[in-house]
Parts: C-alpha cells; sequence; structure tokens
C-alpha cells in the first residue's frame, strides 16, 4: 500500500559540519498514530519540519501519496494537508479562540473576504463542530491569552483539525501536559485516527503513553532510528534503552 | 587617574568655547530678576486664549498622530523582513531612516513654507514625525513576532496578507497601541514647540506673547502648558502600565 507520506533517506544539516538526520526513513499510513521519540537534540524536530516542508532535506526525498515533493504542484498539496503544531503551539494569543481555530481555513477563503474576516457559513460551522469535538465551546469568544496550557494545545488541534489534513505533526505534543489532559487529548487523536483516517505523528521524550495509543513507536538518537516497533510489541523499557543506547 | 584628568580638561575648555567665563556674559545673569519679577504675577485674564491654544494643539497632536500612524503601518509593512522581498524593505527602510532624520521643527518649518502659518502646517509636521518614528517600531515589532506563530498560520496556508492580518498584527497589537500612546503624549509636548515656527498651538501662542514682552501672560501660559502635559503623561504611563504591559 502507497504511503500517504513517506521520509526516504533523509539527510539534514544546519551548518554544513554535524548531520541533525543522517539517512532517516519513515512511512506515515493513513489512520495510524506515530510516536518518535529522542532526547532533546535527537532530531525530533527537525524531522517534523521536513515531512511539513518547512526545512528542505540536504539529501533524500518526502513523498506525498507517492510522489516526490520536490515538484512545486506535490509540494503545495502536501502542505496543504498536512497540520502542524510546532512545540509551543503556535497559537495567536491575542484573539478569540474562534478566530484561531478559523485561521485553519485560511486557504479556502477568498483573500479579501478573510481579510475583512468574513468567513463562508460552511467554515464557521465546522469551526463549531471542532470547537464542540475539542470541548471549547464554551470559550470560544475567549481571547487565547486567558486560557490554561491544556487549552491553549487543543485551540492548536483545532486549528489543526479545521484545515481538514490528511497528516497532523505535533511536536513535544504531551511532554508539557498534565497526565489527564495528555490522555483526553490523545484520546481525540486516537479518535481522528480512527474515525476519519487522519495520520498522527507526535514526537516526544515521554514514554509512559506509548503502549496505549502509539500504532507505531520509533526512537530517534543522534539523528538516526534506533528502533521501529508496531504497537503492542514493545515495553517502555525498550524504548528508554534505545534512547539511551550508546553503542553505534 | 590621567583620563579623569583630560575629562576635566576638556570640560573646561568646551565651557570656556562657549562664553562661561566670559564677564559681560556672567554680567547679564543678573537679568534674570527683574525678568522673574516681571512675570509675577502670572496674568488670568488671558486663560480663554490659553485654553483655546493648548485645545488647538491637542487636536494637531491628535490628528499627527493618527495620520502619522497609519502611514507608519503602511510603511512598515513594506519594511518588514516577514512580509517583504529584501530589495523592496531596503527602500522602504532607507525612506524611514531619511523622514526620521528631520526632526520635528524642520519638518514644522517645511510646512509652514509650504502651506502658510497655522495649525495645518502643525500637523503635517507631526504626522511626518510620527511616521518616521512609528515605522521603526512597527516594524521591530512586526519582526519580533514569534517564529513558532509564523510557521503555524504559514502552515494552513495563509498567504503573506493574512499572516499580517491574523498573526503579526493581533501579536503585535499591544506593543502597538503603547506606542500610540506614548507618541500622542510626545506630540503633546512637540506641538508647542512646532508653533514657535508658526506652525499653530500654543507654540504659537507662546511666540507672540516672548515677542510683545507680555512675560506675566506667559508664566500663565507655560504653568498651565505644564500641567496639561504632566496630566496627559500621568493618564498614559497609567493606561499604558494597565492595559499594555
Amino acid at each position: 500500500m502507497t504511503a500517504l507520506l513517506e521520509a526516504r533517506d533523509i539527510w539534514f544539516t544546519y551548518d554544513s559540519r554535524n548531520y541533525t538526520l543522517r539517512g532517516v526513513s519513515m512511512e506515515i499510513q493513513a489512520g495510524k498514530i506515530y510516536m518518535v521519540f529522542g532526547r532533546s537534540g535527537a532530531g525530533k524536530t527537525t524531522l517534523l519540519k521536513i515531512l511539513k516542508g518547512i526545512l528542505k532535506p540536504l539529501k533524500g526525498l518526502v513523498l506525498f501519496k507517492g510522489q516526490p515533493t520536490t515538484s512545486s504542484e506535490t509540494a503545495k498539496m502536501a502542505y496543504s494537508s498536512i497540520g502542524y503544531i510546532p512545540q509551543g503551539f503556535g497559537i495567536v494569543s491575542n484573539i478569540s479562540v474562534i478566530d484561531n481555530v478559523l485561521v485553519g481555513a485560511l486557504s479556502r477563503v477568498p483573500l479579501l473576504h478573510s481579510l475583512l474576516g468574513q468567513f463562508p457559513r460552511e467554515e464557521l460551522e465546522r469551526a463549531e463542530e471542532v470547537l464542540e469535538i475539542m470541548g471549547l465551546s464554551p470559550l470560544k469568544s475567549q481571547k487565547v491569552s486567558q486560557l490554561s496550557g491544556g487549552q491553549r494545545q487543543r485551540v492548536a488541534v483545532a486549528r489543526a483539525m479545521m484545515q481538514k489534513p490528511l497528516v497532523i505533526l505535533a511536536d513535544e505534543f504531551v511532554s508539557q501536559l498534565d497526565p489527564l489532559t495528555a490522555t483526553e487529548v490523545l484520546d481525540v487523536f486516537r479518535s481522528l485516527a480512527d474515525q476519519r483516517k487522519i495520520a498522527i505523528v507526535i514526537t516526544s521524550h515521554d514514554v509512559h503513553l506509548a503502549s496505549k495509543y502509539a500504532d507505531q513507536v520509533l526512537v530517534l538518537r543522534n539523528g538516526e532510528f534506533r528502533l521501529k516497533m508496531n504497537g503492542g510489541s514493545f515495553s517502555e523499557s525498550d524504548l528508554i534503552t534505545a534512547m539511551k543506547d550508546e553503542t553505534p | 587617574m590621567k583620563l579623569r584628568i583630560v575629562i576635566l580638561v576638556l570640560f573646561v575648555l568646551s565651557l570656556w568655547q562657549v562664553g562661561f567665563f566670559d564677564p559681560s556674559r556672567i554680567a547679564k545673569v543678573q537679568n534674570i530678576g527683574p525678568f522673574l519679577a516681571e512675570m509675577l504675577p502670572p496674568d488670568l485674564t488671558i486663560m480663554p486664549l490659553i485654553l483655546t491654544s493648548i485645545y488647538e494643539s491637542i487636536v494637531m497632536a491628535f490628528a499627527g498622530t493618527l495620520m502619522g500612524s497609519a502611514l507608519a503601518l503602511i510603511l512598515a509593512v513594506f519594511s518588514s523582513r516577514l512580509l517583504a522581498p529584501t530589495p523592496v524593505k531596503a527602500v522602504f527602510r532607507t525612506i524611514l531612516a531619511l523622514i526620521r532624520t528631520i526632526p520635528a521643527i524642520l519638518w514644522a518649518l517645511f510646512f509652514v513654507v509650504v502651506a502658510g502659518f497655522g495649525p495645518f502646517a502643525g500637523v503635517l509636521a507631526l504626522t511626518f514625525y510620527t511616521t518616521g518614528y512609528l515605522g521603526k517600531l512597527f516594524y521591530e515589532a512586526f519582526d519580533s513576532v514569534s517564529s513558532e506563530v509564523l510557521e503555524a498560520v504559514r502552515g494552513v496556508g495563509a498567504s503573506r496578507l493574512q499572516q499580517l492580518r491574523y498573526a503579526i498584527l493581533p501579536e503585535s497589537a499591544n506593543y502597538i497601541l503603547s506606542q500610540l500612546l506614548f507618541i500622542f503624549e510626545y506630540n503633546v509636548r512637540a506641538s508647542s514647540i512646532v508653533g514657535l515656527v508658526g506652525a499653530g498651538g500654543v507654540g504659537y501662542l507662546i511666540l507672540a506673547l516672548t515677542h510683545s514682552l507680555r512675560y506675566s501672560s506667559l508664566l500663565t501660559t507655560i504653568l498651565v502648558l505644564l500641567a496639561f502635559v504632566l496630566a496627559i503623561d500621568l493618564a498614559s504611563s497609567k493606561i499604558r502600565a494597565k492595559y499594555f504591559t
């Protein structure tokens, strides 16, 4: 089966001396949750930025639905089909919750209408629906700056969902949450994967929730995948060992 | 130690150069007494004229601040590294630097020549000064918006104008409003300076009173102006501290 998104032998460096990623490959299938673990500096954020198309690999290919993103048409299609949630969530703190969610629809709204804040009715209805799913409806008119960390994170997920993505990439997503909120947000991801067939890639350094939610776990160390295992076939200690392992 | 002596010598030399040790000038200091005596008591009969002139100055400051900030916002968009290509950014930053180089009083002289005496020239002078000053602050505010917020908004496929509307402006809004209040406060003071060259407002009144040697009226004008400036400073700093920090 053709992967929805694929990284093939990706090499990347920021300073042309030390490689952040060294020949990394992974396949992302629809409806699956992938959890990428690794210590700080292992290359997790860089990998997500390359999958999203924010960074270009030095060597290797990213393929979207089997087509390389080196073609500008495929790159554009991939870019608009991939929702990206950065570490700090990247939400605009000085506007309301619903305006942040509507940002996810900007590529579909005519420029002038969007600049005047006029969104088509179907987009407004979709935003209401997404807010309902994320449990944010009572907060929709509040400024994001007044929300808690967990609520902000839900806003970031709602914005990504508003984009109608095929893939959501979430950087260090659960690490900053208390265990209960992390479980609630991952439950939402699970249902998005199961019901809407959205592929989800989450990076983290916290291994505790992997066994419950991940369909595949990957451990990145020094820019290389040291472990790839399917859900249920690994233990937390396998992940910790792979993250720590000093053998080449 | 040697450096301190050198600085002291340079300081004394500079005072000497500008006439601080000239006995004929020192003798003139005694004029302060009669001058102050002529100022007292303050002339309260001129109050209606003073209030009208201060009102004109505040209106000039308000209009100059709003027109200048609108122009500054447009120029800042073209000067921001996040929104404009490098050559465009370079051209607009140069334009802003040129506008900023000229002080408000020179703009006032220019517009008095072009548009004649009165508050119209004053408003144009304050508009240009405000544009130069705020334009730089605005593009710096735009450029310091969090790269994560921008990456996320770009990541949904937003165009540059949409990024400006939904990420850059909201994220810089508090800073922009705070600077608007600050420049309004500054423009109220500056409007009395530009008036000195004939560009309307209370400065024009101060100029007229000085030329006609009406020092007691001048003292009243300066005291009332001081009270207004302090009140606006206080209100502005309280609003900024409460809403924009």
